[in-house]
């Protein structure tokens, strides 16, 4: 991968602050795949996540320090409570479902109709199937999901927040997309745009259009495979 | 399971002793009068039981085993392809559905306590309980953290059972004095207590004495009164449940917290998320002026405090101290504690939002040293866990003192319940006494309670 960077470091100067929101069915594994991002870590005995939980990470990319600001939401329920407040200002989502069950992943078009409809319409998205370490029990073969991360225009990858299998490269490929947009739109911008062009500012993107190429995101075959 | 000594912030009630007996009382299931006699209380337990037994025959259907071994006759309602979603099949698949999940969750239920909750018989009864509750509530169904609202009504069930248990081993022989050679049954001797025994066996307390006539197979009712029985577990937890979840009547209803949309419009989880804030603000205007600024809307980690009673942020021992105090105040529309919020109306809805405001108060200076949104909200949702709980609990008492000071005097008395020293420097009864007394208090037990969260 281009970058990457430790499990935070609270002294470290922030060039870009972005938010980013996990979402998918209840016990497909967010919390997990935010566990083994934010810290590394797989808990065996986690409970279900009620209402909504945060972590942070900050990595270096391209030279400049982001910090990733997760916030990751109970999955059995929309939360209309906290729906709108939950997408504002969300730059990147990753949209998860359980490769060992397939009503989760036929859930995916559902979750994507609630992420285009409440968060800014050039957010940056990911389709993430997890347990991918549980093989034997594959109930939605990958072509399938690839096929539909096409026609939807989404990033894929295949994770094992377990085997810590492709957790980091799917935060990076969110991150290091939304971290070009917005290099590309300061560049444009000439320099002018105070907020984002670092010196000690931290920048969120809450409230900013971003330009996010159409179709065709699906990252490169060689890295849409399990082993890493 | 570890066995509990009787809880000590629930001392001064009656039943503080038997905390799983002190909360169906407090959740308006048995008499709450003091009057009420044991008699009295076993009728009442006899009764609920009655209600669970009768509606588990009637809404636990299973399809496979006809009621009364009959078929209605009706082909498409027996049939398991019928559409209709009133046919017994219908329901039945419904249920499994709804079944499955309960499980994802039951099965990842406080798994540090997994030899106790993790068990099939326990996992059975919540999964019944909770079923049960959703067939007959489905304008709620099931949502995430109903089922750690139940847990712990079980939990304290268990532990008084076991208490029950103990105290039969220790005191066998008061058991066994009037053993009946007819029918080989052990009965208790009360005249033993009641008219000649009390000089003889003082070393046997009232505390013992209550244990043994809540248990005694042919008191009232005979074994359906049976107060702290494990044959019925399952059906006094499932009208702590309901009575937790309905809130028998009351303004504060668990339940409501689940639901997307209030009487005001806005869910009710917001609307009390705001009435924590609007505490918060009149205890703390600069913390609240903090955390306004960083865009913390309450919401954010209130809905997890509020939905499970603040089940995720303790640890069950130090939550059962703290439902002890939210049960015991009353949940009834207090008219002296008018406001514009409607959990603020009731004593417990107050004591809620107040333990919320204390628990935020214990981190302020962290809070305040945030710079991202995000990093008050990892505070506040993994709370420290070297926290003494009556400390909390006993701000969030002097917190509701004093804003229900600022709004109308007198009702001061009775809600404070700990005697609060003469304070002689200022006259009290005028807000700006309270508002001092509350900024001296506040400021003084920050700095310790900031140094132990480190």
């Amino acid at each position: 991968m281009a970058s990457g960077g430790g499990y935070g470091d609270a002294s470290q100067k922030v060039d870009y602050v972005f938010k980013v929101v996990l979402i998918g069915d209840s016990a497909v594994g967010k919390s997990q795949i935010l566990s083994r991002f934010a810290r590394n870590e797989f808990t065996l005995d986690s409970k279900a996540t009620i209402g909504v939980e945060f972590q942070t990470r900050t990595m270096v990319i391209q030279h400049k320090t982001v910090k990733a600001q997760i916030w990751d939401t109970a999955g059995q329920e929309r939360y209309r409570a906290v729906t709108s407040a939950y997408y504002r200002g969300a730059v990147g989502a990753m949209l998860v479902y359980d490769i060992t069950k397939r009503q989760t992943f036929d859930h995916i078009p559902r979750w994507l109709e609630e992420l285009r409809g409440h968060a800014d319409k050039n957010i940056v998205i990911i389709l993430i199937g997890n347990k991918s370490d549980l093989e034997d029990q594959r109930a939605v073969p990958t072509e399938d999901a690839k096929e539909f991360a096409q026609q939807e225009g989404l990033f894929f990858l295949e994770t094992s927040a377990l085997q810590a299998t492709n957790v980091e490269e799917a935060f990076l490929t969110v991150l290091t997309e939304i971290f070009n947009i917005v290099n590309k739109k300061t560049l444009v911008a000439g320099g002018e745009d105070e907020q984002a062009n670092g010196g000690g500012n931290t920048a969120s993107l809450t409230g900013k259009k971003i330009v996010v190429p159409g179709p065709g995101q699906v990252i490169p075959e060689k890295r849409v495979c399990c082993s890493s | 399971l570890m066995l509990e000594t009787a809880t000590c912030s629930g001392c001064w009630r009656r039943f503080g002793y038997l905390r799983s007996l002190q909360w169906r009382i407090d959740l308006g299931i048995l008499p709450s009068s003091p009057s009420a006699s044991i008699d009295d209380l076993r009728r009442f337990t006899a009764d609920s039981r009655r209600r669970y037994a009768s509606l588990r025959k009637k809404l636990l259907i299973d399809p496979h085993f006809p009621k009364d071994g009959v078929k209605s006759g009706d082909l498409i309602m027996d049939d398991p392809l019928s559409q209709n979603p009133d046919s017994m099949w219908g329901q039945f698949f419904r249920n499994a559905e709804l079944e499955r999940m309960l499980d994802q969750d039951l099965s990842r239920l406080y798994p540090e306590r997994g030899s106790y909750f993790q068990t099939s018989g326990c996992q059975g009864m919540l999964r019944r309980i909770l079923l049960l509750w959703c067939v007959r509530n489905p304008e709620y169904g099931y949502r995430q953290g109903m089922h750690e609202l139940l847990a712990p009504l079980l939990y304290v069930l268990q532990v008084d059972i076991e208490r029950h248990l103990e105290v039969r081993k220790t005191y066998e022989n008061h058991f066994a004095d009037k053993f009946d050679d007819e029918n080989h049954q052990l009965t208790f001797d009360f005249n033993k207590f009641s008219e000649n025994g009390s000089e003889k066996d003082a070393s046997l307390d009232p505390e013992i004495q209550t244990i043994v006539s809540l248990s005694d197979a042919y008191g009232a009712e005979g074994e359906l009164g049976v107060v702290l029985s494990d044959k019925f577990m399952e059906h006094d937890a499932y009208s702590m449940f309901d009575a937790l979840l309905s809130g028998s009547g009351g303004p504060i209803s668990m339940a409501e917290f689940f639901s997307p949309i209030g009487g005001t419009g806005i869910p009710p989880v917001i609307e009390a998320s705001r009435a924590v804030y609007h505490l918060l603000s009149v205890a703390d205007p600069s913390l609240y002026g903090h955390l306004v600024g960083l865009e913390v809307e309450p919401q954010y980690f209130l809905l997890r405090w509020l939905r499970v009673l603040f089940g995720r942020e303790f640890s069950l021992e130090d939550l059962l101290i703290i439902w002890d105090e939210i049960f015991s105040h009353e949940n009834a529309v207090d008219s002296s504690m008018g406001s514009s919020f409607g959990i603020l109306e009731s004593r417990r809805g107050t004591f809620i939002c107040a333990f919320a405001v204390s628990m935020m108060l214990f981190l302020r200076s962290s809070l305040l040293a945030a710079e991202f949104t995000t990093a008050p909200l990892q505070r506040l949702l993994n709370y420290p866990d070297e926290v003494d709980v009556r400390r909390l609990l006993k701000k969030a008492n002097d917190l509701i003192s004093r804003v229900a000071v600022s709004k109308k005097p007198a009702f001061l008395s009775p809600v404070a319940r700990e005697e609060k020293p003469p304070d002689r420097r200022t006259s009290p009864g005028t807000p700006s006494y309270w508002e001092e007394k509350w900024r001296d208090l506040h400021g003084g037990e920050e700095e310790s309670g900031d140094d132990k969260e480190r």
